[in-house]
């Protein structure tokens, strides 16, 4: 077989000298296109011992560890999926400047690792020319030659190396066959010398490619491929735009109903586990500050946050499974005529629909969205979608509202979670027309092959992600817990004479009547309590605030609710249990009596606290509001600053006010207040 | 190639035969890309995933998405821009 024109071989290789002990640890860039295997490449490599950081700047991840190569450490920088070097994408941008960022130093590789799919090679050695061109030493992993081989290719890689003037190692990730050969590679990555086409003739690029595949595969099916009649059938009923809905509708559901199921049991445990810690730290520990601070403050943080945790890991581990079965792509689709009427991708929906568990997952979740635009519209809207935390809230105004009409109460439901889904969508149109404006990436999606998911990868990313959560906002989540727990006990209040005197009534019918004396105390401590939520800073910034509240029609107690499920709405319930001095221990939604308390509850005029238009106004106040302090803090996270934060914030306090206004007024002037 | 080189109203005819638009071809379909009328980024975009200048692909699925195999390689692509790439058909087949 005579060399095309187009190639040429190499003049000039050039080693990498091995640095010395002392000096920075050589590190290797992994680069490639998606869905060539290089994340499963680098879990093989890597393992546990990785790293998930932000790319200085830019919301792009990249993933760094640390592995053994030929008996010396080495670090490996997994980066983003790319197709080209040249796209106006940040993934393209922060991988280029990978290669050769002269102003920054630290962030340079030494070598790059070049995955490439074995099945697909010419698209493949494009991208291969674009990065040998950078002039930065390279080795040309060769992965999925095992599914190659199965398809009849057999690829020459002594030819492919000479062809590219660079090592080329035939490897499988998956089983992690040539994964030790690679490592032995690494040493004698080197600058090709090659004549490589200019990356801007895209022509002289698919020639050389094309020239490339046809000196070094060969095969019975090495240009082309036979039609997968399998592939089709499934495609066609994956994307089929009836039954593919149908098909989504179901795997959705199942994972749901998996998440909620299986999640419930270690949230129990961690409630538990944390409410026990708690108990134990306020049995070991002295009365005063520091067991308070202990047992509620930093203990109940840190329950505060572990207890997404079962939800996160349960969500994305089997997300990933999912997306590597090569089903999420087909699923985007499906979704996207939909989603596009609002300015949101196909790749919304999954984020959308995990929301209705919890925002933060789904926040996270936003990732899989390749449009950065896209992705923070996504991001802004997830927390509109109603989450588990707003049911207990739910639950009792509904029950206020509805309590003995169970066909109004389910439809008041239905509404509550329909305003919520339509106020984010059309959130999400207003946003891509405005402040997010600009064209989408068009809906073009490789398909990758069906294969069955690898769990190692769906753990290895399960914990990553549960990782980056209690690293990044479990440290904010808890300062907040700490600083709101601080706000809602001091000053810490002296009893008031009703308080004292019901104490000393219990101490005096404590042996004649220890019944009685028992009920004497505990109403003492409820009513202390509510006294102590009144008088707290939390108290009276509720009263200082309160005349911003009186349009909606909610008095003092109420601002505190409201003011105290900053944090997390479901406080509001057990908040208002105390402040309405009902019981210390009624901060559960489902028990009547609870909802019954809050129900009857009196203004210091004597009028109602919760008529009908103010249970109506503030209910609509937490479909829309942002009661959530978590979600900020992962918004801040995955949408690269605070501003988002702060916009979602105020966008969403702002509106849910006004529609509150807006239903309590109604509601007054028909007559329903 | 540039964008909005040929009126998409106007059947264009080259010494390959008329170019039709992708999204008009049935299932099996084999044909080479002619022209994407599409904004330039889209092109790069479509070019760096292995659409380039008058490659082969076969039509697997045609309507929404339309999918494609180039090689080994499998595309989905949305309806409205399959609408704008225009392709020549090989061995007079549809």
């Amino acid at each position: 077989m005579t060399a095309h024109p187009a190639l040429t071989e190499p003049s000039d290789q050039k080693a990498i000298v091995t640095k010395s002990k002392g000096e920075p640890l050589k590190r290797y860039a992994l680069l490639g296109n998606p869905n060539t295997g290089k994340t499963t490449l680098f879990n093989r490599l890597c393992g546990l011992r990785a790293q998930t950081a932000n790319f200085p700047g830019t919301t792009v991840e990249t993933r760094i560890g640390k592995c053994n190569a030929q008996g010396s450490a080495i670090e490996v920088v997994d980066l983003p999926g790319v197709y080209s070097l040249y796209l106006d994408l940040p993934e393209s941008q922060v991988c280029e400047q990978f290669l050769h960022d002269e102003e920054d130093e630290p962030r340079r590789a030494d070598a790059a690792v070049i995955v490439v799919d074995a099945t697909n090679l010419a698209r493949n050695l494009i991208f291969v020319a674009q990065v040998l061109t950078q002039g930065i030493p390279a080795v040309v992993a060769l992965n999925m030659t095992d599914i190659a081989q199965r398809r009849g290719l057999t690829i020459d890689c002594s030819k492919l190396s000479r062809l590219l003037g660079c090592p080329v190692v035939s490897i499988c990730a998956r089983s992690g066959d040539g994964v030790k050969d690679l490592l032995a590679e690494l040493p004698n990555a080197s600058v090709s010398g090659v004549g490589i086409p200019d990356s801007s003739d895209s022509h002289a690029c698919v020639t050389w490619a094309d020239a490339i595949v046809e000196h070094s595969v060969g095969g019975e099916f090495a240009i082309g491929e036979e039609g997968d009649t399998f592939t089709d059938r499934l495609d066609a009923a994956f994307t089929h735009p009836v039954l593919g809905v149908l098909i989504f509708a179901a795997v959705m559901f199942g994972l749901f109903v998996v998440i909620f199921w299986l999640a419930q049991f270690p949230m129990d445990f961690i409630n538990w586990l944390f409410g026990t810690l708690g108990g134990i730290a306020t049995t070991i520990l002295p009365d005063g500050a520091v067991q308070d601070l202990v047992a509620n403050g930093i203990v109940g943080g840190i329950a505060g946050t572990v207890v997404f945790l079962p939800q996160i890991c349960l969500l994305f581990f089997l997300l990933t499974l999912l997306e590597d079965t090569g089903y999420l792509a087909r699923a985007a689709f499906v979704m996207d005529s939909l989603l596009r009427r609002f300015g949101l991708p196909g790749h919304s929906f999954v984020p959308l629909l995990s929301a209705h568990a919890c925002a933060i997952p789904a926040i996270m979740a936003a990732k899989l969205i390749p449009d950065r635009r896209d992705r923070i519209a996504t991001i802004l809207v997830a927390p509109f979608m109603s989450c588990s935390a707003r049911l207990p809230v739910y639950v009792l105004l509904i029950g206020i509202l509805f309590g003995h009409q169970p066909i109004y109460a389910g439809l008041a439901f239905a509404g509550c979670y329909a305003l919520g889904a339509i106020t984010g969508l059309l959130t999400a149109l207003i946003a891509r027309k405005s402040i997010l404006k600009g064209p989408s990436l068009p809906m073009v999606l490789e398909l990758p092959s069906y294969k069955m998911p690898s769990i190692r990868t769906a753990l290895l990313t399960t914990y990553d992600r549960a990782k980056i959560f209690l690293r990044k906002a479990g440290t904010i989540i808890l300062a907040i817990c700490v600083v709101l727990w601080w706000l809602g006990t001091y000053p810490i209040s002296d009893p008031p004479p009703e308080v004292v005197q019901l104490q000393a009534q219990s101490q005096a019918v404590e042996e004649s009547d220890p019944e009685l004396s028992k009920e004497l105390l505990t109403n003492a401590n409820r009513l202390y309590a509510s006294y102590s939520a009144e008088h707290s800073f939390l108290g009276r910034l509720g009263r200082f605030t309160q005349p911003v509240f009186e349009p909606l029609g909610y008095d003092w107690q109420l601002t505190i609710g409201v003011l105290s499920s900053f944090a997390a709405r479901e406080v509001f319930v057990s908040t208002m249990a105390v402040v309405v001095s009902a019981s210390d221990s009624g901060d559960d939604a489902d028990d009547p009596a609870v909802i019954e308390r809050i129900r009857n509850a009196k203004r210091s005029d004597g009028s109602p606290v919760l008529t009908p238009a103010t249970s109506a106004s503030l209910l609509i106040f937490y479909v829309l509001a942002m009661q959530c302090l978590p979600t900020l803090a992962i918004t801040r996270r995955e949408a690269g600053g605070w501003k988002w934060a702060a916009l979602q914030f105020g966008y969403m306090s702002a509106l849910a006010y006004v529609a509150a206004l807006i239903m309590y007024v109604s509601m007054r002037a028909l007559g329903v207040a | 190639m540039s964008a909005n080189a040929v009126n998409a109203h106007t059947p264009a005819k080259s010494p390959q035969g008329p170019m039709v638009s992708l999204a008009q071809l049935s299932s099996g379909a084999r044909c080479r890309i002619a022209v994407m009328q599409l904004q330039p980024a889209d092109t790069r975009l479509l070019n760096a995933m292995g659409l380039t200048d008058h490659c082969e692909l076969c039509v697997c699925r045609p309507g929404e998405p339309c999918i494609v195999r180039i090689n080994c390689t499998r595309l989905g692509i949305a309806g409205s821009l399959a609408r704008k790439i225009l392709v020549h058909l090989i061995d007079g087949q549809d």
